[in-house]
């Protein structure tokens, strides 16, 4: 039995690109949509978690229809020559639109946490919304944060359905983990299906627990790196003055 | 130094309407839960935008409904004490300090002095690089009196600040409190439901009730006079009663059921009738001069406190019915024992010279 390492490449890939881009889209829907309080905010908040309540075929369907090739998106990529289809950003798409509603969620919930009373008191004390939001929202919803990146990692490392219909079985291209594990079975190739299994059991194992590990590190580290740099640079900087001593610990 | 506060906020059920102007001295908002006092700090912060008014703060237009202007809270120069501290829990001591004061464009060496200052003001030493969660409630509200007042902001706004604390550190805090508004030079607003707190704190006080601007005046008049009844009892007035006039020099407190003798002419205007528990008095035997005003009575329950003794009391007389009001008596624990030993039945002494009388609500 030969096994074409590729499907592994392929899903890690695609898994952290998409989880890199979700990272971002859904902090920002999460923090614009506490913000927003304009009309129909439950039906775009429905929208943005549409994702996770629908099978992954109805995405992959919908996902089909935009950036097929009588698509809005599709047509205006194919005046470039450019198709989507079938192709590895393809199987980019489908991850990122299922994992992107775990983000979104995780992160609009640590955010509503937050005790207003923290931004409020950075607000008068002459912060911006945006050195409020880097210095005291984020590293306060950091746990809820970092849970949110697990979660949609893991369902990007899993996805199956939307990626097979937007991307296809491609062997070396868009085929993997998951789609291996279905052909291989399919195929009555067992064997090679259970060591695929058990490879993507150990990845997604591995990635959890070495980022909860991470995670204890960095809250107590990484959050208040920004400040504490500054603050013993400043220390360090004028060590001769008057400062009491004990603030270089 | 002047803040000067004319607004209007509307939500469902709740109507704010305030006119006030605060200058050197501490000015005290006092009123009940959902009064509507956090929601006008909250204002003057500008963290919750009024529907209409105006706000100036030496001159400076914070907020002007008609001109369009709103000024984002970092631009006011406030400082902000919050009922819950609201100290950030993922820096230390001095980082918190030291927040603002970033924020203000100061050079390092400037920003490091005015955090080892404030450290030393607020005694915070060797806590410096403690988190908030390693603090006592006593400590963390040093950090937040020290972070408001790092930035030197022309206003300083105080939530219930002590609200979280238990008695003794109220006290503590209330010293540390009362040092720094001596030296701090801005305009203050002291919010509290602790009318006692609010006398020893403020000189000039707004009652607050529902949101309506019920009283504003010099602590002494407003607990000497109060306006309303409404007033009366925010203050801590124990005993008011509805009354009819009853001749030049008489009225009949309703509630009471007795009648009074004035020594100085009576108002036609005249609703309601108080007296504060304190000064109200039992005797065995009616002083020469109270004569008029000194009515047998019965007593209905006593209450112990640590130190003193409240005595619920009705006054029996030929106008008095089953439905009379009790009167409050409030008397020290050691007046309480010497009229126990008195076999002598009790009378209630009401001296007109505490009395005061109250026009309608408005």
């Amino acid at each position: 039995m030969t096994m074409d390492p590729m499907p592994i490449w392929i899903s890690v890939k695609t898994a952290s690109i998409s989880t890199l881009i979700t990272f971002f889209v859904g902090i920002a829907a999460a923090y614009g949509m506490i913000k927003y309080q304009g009309p129909g905010k439950g039906i775009i908040d429905g929208i943005l978690t549409l994702p996770l309540v629908l099978p992954p075929t109805v995405i992959g369907f919908f996902l089909l229809m935009f950036f097929g090739k009588n698509g809005p998106f599709g047509q205006l990529l194919q005046a470039f020559d450019y198709s989507i289809i079938f192709s590895w950003a393809a199987t980019v798409i489908a991850a990122t639109t299922v994992s992107f509603p775990l983000m979104y969620k995780t992160a609009r919930g640590a955010f509503e946490q937050v005790n207003p009373n923290y931004l409020h008191a950075a607000r008068t004390l002459g912060a911006d919304e945006w050195t409020v939001f880097w210095q005291i929202t984020v590293p306060l919803a950091w746990p809820g944060i970092v849970a949110g990146t697990i979660l949609s990692f893991a369902r990007a490392l899993g996805e199956f359905g939307a990626t097979l219909m937007l991307a296809g079985n491609i062997p070396g291209v868009t085929q993997t983990i998951p789609v291996a594990i279905f052909f291989a079975a399919e195929g009555g190739e067992m064997g090679k299906a259970l060591l695929w299994v058990l490879i993507i059991v150990t990845l997604s194992l591995g990635f959890i627990v070495t980022l909860n590990h991470w995670n204890q590190f960095q809250s107590t580290l990484v959050t208040r790196f920004r400040i504490r740099r500054q603050f013993q640079w400043n220390y360090r900087s004028t060590s001769k003055s008057d400062f009491p001593a004990s603030i270089s610990k | 130094m002047e803040l000067q506060v004319h607004i209007e906020k509307r939500f469902p059920g709740f109507h704010l309407q305030v006119n006030f102007t605060a200058g050197r001295e501490p000015l005290g908002l006092l009123g009940g839960s959902g009064a509507g006092k956090s929601m006008i700090l909250r204002c003057i912060a500008g963290l919750v935008t009024p529907d209409r008014g105006r706000i100036s703060l030496n001159g400076r237009i914070l907020f002007d409904s008609e001109q369009g202007i709103n000024l984002p809270s970092r631009e006011r120069k406030i400082g902000y004490l919050f009922q819950d501290y609201a100290v950030f829990p993922h820096m230390s001591v001095a980082e918190n300090i030291l927040f603002g004061l970033r924020l203000l464009g100061l050079s390092q060496e400037e920003q490091i002095q005015r955090v080892a200052r404030s450290i030393d003001q607020f005694q915070l030493h060797d806590l410096e690089n403690r988190f908030p969660h390693q603090l006592s409630g006593g400590q963390l509200q040093r950090v937040a009196f020290a972070r408001a007042l790092s930035t030197e902001p022309e206003v300083l706004l105080l939530d219930e600040p002590f609200s979280a604390l238990d008695h003794h550190l109220r006290t503590q805090m209330e010293t540390v409190l009362l040092d720094t508004l001596r030296q701090y030079s801005g305009v203050t607003l002291f919010v509290t439901h602790n009318l006692e707190e609010a006398y020893r704190v403020c000189n000039h006080l707004l009652v607050l009730s529902r949101g309506k601007q019920i009283a504003l005046d010099e602590k002494k008049r407003i607990f000497s006079h109060p306006p309303t009844v409404t007033v009366a009892q925010l203050t801590g007035c124990k005993n008011t009663s509805p009354i009819r006039i009853a001749g030049t020099h008489q009225v009949e407190a309703l509630d009471w059921g007795c009648l009074l003798t004035l020594d100085h002419l009576v108002s036609p205007n005249w609703k309601h009738a108080g007296i504060r528990a304190n000064h109200l008095r039992l005797v065995t035997e009616p002083a020469e001069d109270h004569r008029q005003n000194t009515f047998p009575c019965r007593i209905v329950q006593t209450i112990e406190s640590p130190h003193r003794v409240t005595i619920r009391v009705t006054v029996k007389g030929p106008t008095t019915s089953a439905s009379s009001s009790t009167l409050q008596v409030e008397l020290s624990k050691k007046e309480w024992e010497f009229l126990q030993k008195e076999a002598q039945p009790l009378q209630l002494e009401i001296d007109t010279k505490d009395l005061f009388f109250m026009d309608e609500e408005r």
